[in-house]
Formats: structure tokens, sequence, C-alpha cells
């Protein structure tokens, strides 16, 4: 990897960090105009109950903590399940492969509220095992919710970046007699999951982004807590509010996207 | 278990539906055409390198790509509503404001989905082979011409696949409207469903409808590709 | 060349095979024998069925009618992994593009088909690894990566790849047309080696030169069928058959 092209990508990280904060803090100073100081004071006393969920930086207990909690939770779950509905779409057996269409197609065309909606409603408050009761919190409902089209998404890119390993690699291994399985194993799994890599980053980034609609499963996320507290008496700093959460977000999804990009570029250049 | 849609009969019920319905594609219309429109226009002006413009406009693309589209809502909703904009409605003598839920959301969809088509008319144009333009430039097409006769055109046909899952997400976030009580289908369920308390019936029939409204937009934009299509080009 | 009775079994024998794609008939009646130690170059235009005639013997496409036979095993009439496997460890073939597994370097390209397909010992196979990267003079390429090696290095691997399973034959899918001219020689020096220490070949190519030195026999097809076949002689100086002719006259 040439140094040029690292030096772009930290110019491209930085200008865009730059830009969108001067931008944010453009829009800022025109709604508010003289009482600019005073929105941002607000906002920085704010920040522990948005960013934690707790007045002082404490326990994590809500806020935008707990989106990227779901977050982590919700692609762990959808790698697996994803992975999975993925060997179905490249199975041999129509049985197998039709249904794996559906489901992916189904999922990936539903909007994501909606899904998390059918959640609200579908999934019960508490479910019961023998004699104990457990109880399915809000978070647990988005985290369902959210991991629906994230695994249809990765089902997907794992389809594609099996499939685009040339069909020669197939034809050769085959001649010299390797099994399907051992083919699967040691020769097209190795060099799709690199080609995949990119694609992942991608869906964690939509589902990161995704989270932002939790709030409609009663889960106490960052927009569940601006709600809480816009309500209670800052209404005059709503819309500062809302920037804020804008650049809470962008600062945590650009650098991925940005080194998604880096990886893009190398996967293309090592093919 | 036991699905009673019974309630799919009542009149009021249906009429809610069909505004919903119709609400939906009206924000995806409207807001598909803006978003091509800044898409086209934002594209065009970064391809040009015009000074100062393209910075500012790969900005705001980072910006509306790498955030909620919820909260853009929100942040939108909010901040026209308190800009104060409003205009007397001569019939009525009452303050309306110009920014309702439907065009801020339109206008969401706009910028959102806007920025999206930038990247990708953007990426369209940039992948035209250098030689296709020379060769427009040495007949004699000027900036404009080559932009709307070559560039575009190609650029359209090219990136077809990557516009059509921009116009799905599209179609599919426009149901974040129902958020700020916009008339929408998704609203059109919540209301029936605090009615009737048929939860999973009014999710699944509003779920399949969504699904419908999706797969048709899909099947048009695959009959759109054909007529499109380039023989023999990018073999 | 031949080192055998010519009395005896034929080593690969095609009879009335028959192959669709679809309405289209690729291959329509073809019928050849290969005897050991052979060099048989198959001729003609594109799509002529050329390459689907090689897949069909090492069972990589299934044939719609006729019979393939490798030495006592039934091609068409193979069904488990087990058989299709004991297939290929008498059939090897080389492809047009080299078909290199781009991930690992050229010794574990070499050897890991053997160790693992036909449960050979590591240590032996390497060594014939080895001796075998000698004879094609690329000993020291052996920790190398495919994509640092030039086209015809990397034919040249891929031959010695399918050479370490040991088949009774080898089969050439045009493995000289994507390389750059310079490099066409040093791959085909390799195979009339092979050729000279009694491999049997079978090769698609459109080197002439190459078919008029090194082949036993040539078999020209067009559009499905073997339309004239012979020593190669025969064949390029006294055609017999128009398409031939025309054939000829396009490619010397």
């Amino acid at each position: 990897m040439s140094d040029g092209q690292e030096g772009r990508d930290w110019r491209d990280f930085l200008v865009g960090l730059c830009g969108v904060t001067m931008i944010l803090f453009a829009i800022l100073t025109i709604i508010y105009r003289a009482g600019t100081l005073d929105a941002l004071n607000t906002l920085r006393d704010l920040s522990p109950m948005l960013l934690t969920g707790s007045p002082q930086w404490g326990p994590l207990r809500g806020g935008f903590s707990t989106n990227i909690q779901i977050s982590l939770w919700a692609m762990a779950i959808s790698l697996c399940l994803g992975f999975l509905l993925g060997t179905g779409l490249i199975s041999r057996y129509g049985s197998i492969r039709l249904p794996s269409v559906f489901v992916m197609n189904t999922l990936r065309n539903s909007p994501w509220l909606v899904i998390l909606y059918a959640m609200l409603y579908a999934v019960p408050y508490e479910i019961g095992i023998g004699r104990t009761t457990f109880e399915i919190s809000p978070e647990v409902k988005a985290i369902i919710g959210l991991s629906l089209p994230t695994l249809a998404n990765i089902a997907e890119v794992f389809r594609a970046g099996i499939q685009s390993i040339r069909a020669g690699q197939w034809e050769a291994a085959r001649s010299l007699g390797y099994s399907s399985g051992q083919i699967t194993r040691l020769i097209i799994l190795p060099q799709a999951l690199p080609l995949m890599l990119p694609n992942l980053m991608t869906t964690y980034a939509a589902l990161f982004i995704g989270t932002s609609l939790v709030v409609v499963t009663g889960a106490n996320d960052l927009l569940a807590v601006a709600r809480v507290v816009i309500g209670s008496g800052a209404e005059k700093y709503a819309t500062a509010i809302y920037i804020y959460i804008l650049f809470v977000y962008f600062i945590f999804s650009f650098p991925i996207a940005i080194w998604t990009r880096r990886l893009e570029r190398q996967v293309r250049a090592g093919k | 278990m036991s699905l009673d849609f019974t309630w799919l009969a009542v009149p009021h019920y249906q009429r809610l539906l069909l505004n919903g319905v119709s609400t939906t594609l009206q924000l995806s219309l409207f807001g598909l055409v803006l978003a091509l429109f800044v898409g086209v226009a934002g594209a065009s002006l970064i391809h040009w390198r015009v000074r100062y413009l393209s910075p500012v406009l790969t900005t705001f693309v980072e910006l509306f790509r790498n955030t909620p589209s919820l909260v853009q809502l929100f942040f939108l909703y909010f901040m026209l509503s308190e800009m104060g904009i409003y205009f007397l409605d001569a019939e009525t003598g009452r303050r309306v404001p110009v920014f309702s839920g439907f065009t801020c959301a339109v206008l969401m969809l706009a910028l959102s989905n806007g920025a999206i088509a930038i990247e990708i008319i953007r990426s369209g144009l940039a992948s035209i082979p250098k030689e296709t333009v020379e060769a427009a430039r040495s007949l004699g097409y000027s900036r404009w011409q080559l932009l709307i006769y070559v560039e575009l055109p190609l650029s359209f046909r090219m990136t077809i696949p990557l516009m059509a899952n921009n116009i799905v997400s599209l179609i599919k976030t426009t149901s974040q409207s129902a958020l700020i009580a916009v008339p929408d289908l998704l609203y059109a369920a919540n209301v029936i469903m605090s009615d009737t308390f048929r939860n999973a019936e009014v999710m699944i029939l509003v779920w399949a409808l969504y699904l419908g409204i999706v797969s048709i937009c899909i099947q048009l934009i695959h009959v759109l590709h054909r007529r499109a299509r380039i023989p023999g080009y990018g073999q | 060349m031949i080192i055998c009775d010519i009395e005896a079994k034929p080593l690969v024998r095609m009879n009335a095979v028959l192959k669709k794609f679809g309405q289209l008939e690729v291959l329509r009646d073809i019928s050849l024998d290969v005897r050991e130690g052979e060099v048989i170059c198959i001729i003609g235009p594109s799509g002529s069925g050329k390459s689907t005639l090689l897949r069909c013997i090492n069972g990589l496409i299934e044939i719609n009618q006729g019979e393939i036979t490798v030495g006592d095993i039934r091609v068409d009439t193979l069904k488990t992994e087990r058989d299709f496997i004991a297939l290929r460890h008498q059939v090897a073939m080389v492809f047009q593009q080299f078909n290199l597994f781009p991930h690992r370097n050229v010794i574990d390209n070499i050897t890991m088909a053997p160790i693992k397909v036909l449960k050979q010992k590591p240590e032996q196979v390497r060594e014939r690894a080895m001796q075998l990267l000698q004879k094609v003079r690329l000993v020291d390429k052996a920790h190398a990566f495919p994509s640092q090696l030039s086209g015809g290095q990397q034919q040249r691997v891929a031959i010695v790849r399918a050479l370490a399973m040991q088949p009774r034959v080898i089969l050439f899918d045009e493995v000289t047309s994507a390389l750059d001219p310079e490099m066409v020689s040093e791959v085909l020096e390799v195979i009339k080696d092979l050729a000279k220490e009694g491999m049997t070949c079978i090769l698609v190519t459109h080197e002439m030169r190459f078919a008029r030195e090194v082949a036993d026999r040539v078999f020209f097809t067009d559009r499905g069928i073997i339309v004239e076949h012979g020593p190669p002689q025969a064949l390029f100086d006294h055609p017999k058959d128009e398409r031939l002719k025309e054939f000829l006259m396009k490619v010397l």
C-alpha cells in the first residue's frame, strides 16, 4: 500500500470531520445567534445523560451507550444466523435455496421501523420456561428486531463473496479431486472471507445507524433520553440537542466508513 | 393461533389504510423526484470540481450518509417549526406552518437519499472512460452538452442496480414519518391497532402492504433496466 | 511417443458421446480412442466443442448419451464422490487460465491435493514436488505466491500440480493461449519433455507447429463432430475435408 494512498485517507478523514463539525456549528449559530454559547453549555451539561443515561457519567443505563450495546449484540447474532442463511442461499438443493432466497428478500425489502413495531407487538413481555419467567426487555426486542434485516444483508454478502471466486478455481480444485467440503474449506472460503470484510463493515455501519429507531420498542436509547430531556424543560434547545445527536452518530460512523473504503481499495488492488 | 381480519371489512379502517398507502406513495414520489434532482445537481457540481461548492457538497454528503435519517427528520422538524415560518390562510385566518410534517419528511428524504444519489451518480460519472469524454470534447461538445448527452445517460444506465437499492431504501424510510404524525401507512397501522387491539393482524397486513409496494417498485426498475441496457457494453 | 503394443486396450475411449447445453448440441457423436503413451492434439475453430470434450473426460461435465472410459473406469456412470476422486487420480487437467490457488504458495498448491485428496505422506509428496519443480526449472520459486510469478511460470507450476497427482493421462486445455508469445515456448518445452517420457497427453491447442512436431495423432473438430483425424503429416499436408482445408488456410 503506497504511502500516498494512506495519507489521502487520513486527509479525507480529517477534512470530513472538520467540515461536518463546522457545518453543524454554523447551523447552530444561525439558529441560536446570541444564545449559541448558552446552547453549547446546555449540551455540555446534558452530555452525561445523553451518552450514558446517568446524570453523572455513572453506570451505563441508557443513552448512546445503549445504542452501542444493542448494535454489538445484534451484529453478533446476525453474523451467526446470516452466515447460516448464506449457506442456504448457495445450496445446490432448490428445496433449501428457494425458501432461503424468499426469506432474505422479504427481510431486505421490509422497512426496519415496521419490523421493530412488529417486534414490539409480537414478542411477549415475558416468556415462561418451566417455573421461571424471563422478562424480555425493550432492548432485547430491539436487538431481535434489528437482527432480522441485518442477517439478511449478511447472508447476501456471504453469497456474493463466495460466488465472486472465479469458476476456474472450482474447476481446478475439482479436477485435482478435492471433495466439495474440501474445496469450500481450503480454497473458496480463505479467498472469499477477506473479500466479504468491507461489505460486512458496511452492514455494521448501517446497523449502527439503524439503532436510532429502537426508541419505538421502548428502549432507553439516545433518542429516548433526548425526548425525556426535551420534555422536561429544555424545549428551547431541542434543535441543538438534535444537532448534537447528529454529531455523535457522525463521529462514530464516519471513521468506520473511511476505513471501509480503504479496505475496499485494498481488496480491489489485491485481486 | 387464530387470526381475526374482520376489522378489514369496516369502511373506516379501509379508508385509513388507503389514505395511508396513498400518503406513503406520495412521500415516496416527491421524495424520489427531489432526491434525484439533488443527486444530479450535486454529482455534476462535484464532478466539475466547482470551486468552494464541491468541498461543501462533499461534506454535506458525508454528513447525511453517516447519520440516521430519523434524527435528520427530527432535526428538520424541530428546526423548521422553531424558525416559525407561517403563512396566513386567507380563508380561515389561521396560521398554517409552511413546513408541515409531510414537507419535513419529503425534505429529509430529498437530503438523505439525495446524498446517496449524489455519491452513486458521481461514481458513475467518474467511471466513464476518459477516451469517451475526450472524443466528445474534440467533437465540440461543451461541458454542459457533454454532461447531458454523454456522461449522465451513461452514468444512469451503469448505476441502475445501485440506484434501485437507494429507491427501495427511500420507500422503506418513508415509514419513519409516522413518528412525526404524518398519516402514512405505518401511522394508519398504529391508529387501527389502538382501536381494535388486533396487533398481530394489523402488523401482518401492513408489513405485507409495504412488501407489496417495494416489490412492485423493484419490478418496474427491472423493466427499466432491461429496456435501458446497452447491448454489449462493458463486456 | 508410443512405446507400447499397438494392439493394447485404449487408455481413454469415447463412444458416440452426445452433449447438449439446453437445445444446443455441443458434442454430436464423438468417438475416439487414445492409447497409453500417445500424444493427441485436438484442433478446430472456436465453439467446436473442444474444451467441452476435455471436460467430459475427467467428469467435470456430464454427457447426455454415449460412453466414456478411462482405464477401467466408466466415467459416464460415476455417482459418488469417492468414484470421482478415483477418476481424478488417473486424469489430470491443466487450464488456459492456470487457476492456481492465489492464497497458497507454489509448494502448497502442488502438495495439498496429494496429501488431502490421496492421503499420501507429506514428506514423500514434498520430495516428489521438489523433483518435479526441478524438472521445470522452478525450484527457486517453491515458496513464492502465484501473483509473484509470470504467466509462463504459473502455467509450469500448474503442470507440476497436475503431475504431482501421478496421473495416467493429462488433459491440456489451450494452455498457451493466455500467455505472451515469449513464454509460450517454455511451457511447450515442458509438455514436449513429458511426451518424451511417455505420458499420455490430450491437448486442445492452436499451436500447429507443436502439433506437427510432437503429436502422434491430430483430431480436427468442427461443430461438435470429429471431421478428420490422423497422423499430423497426413492432416496438415494432405487435408481431405473442405472445412479442414479452410481452417488450415486461416491459421497456418
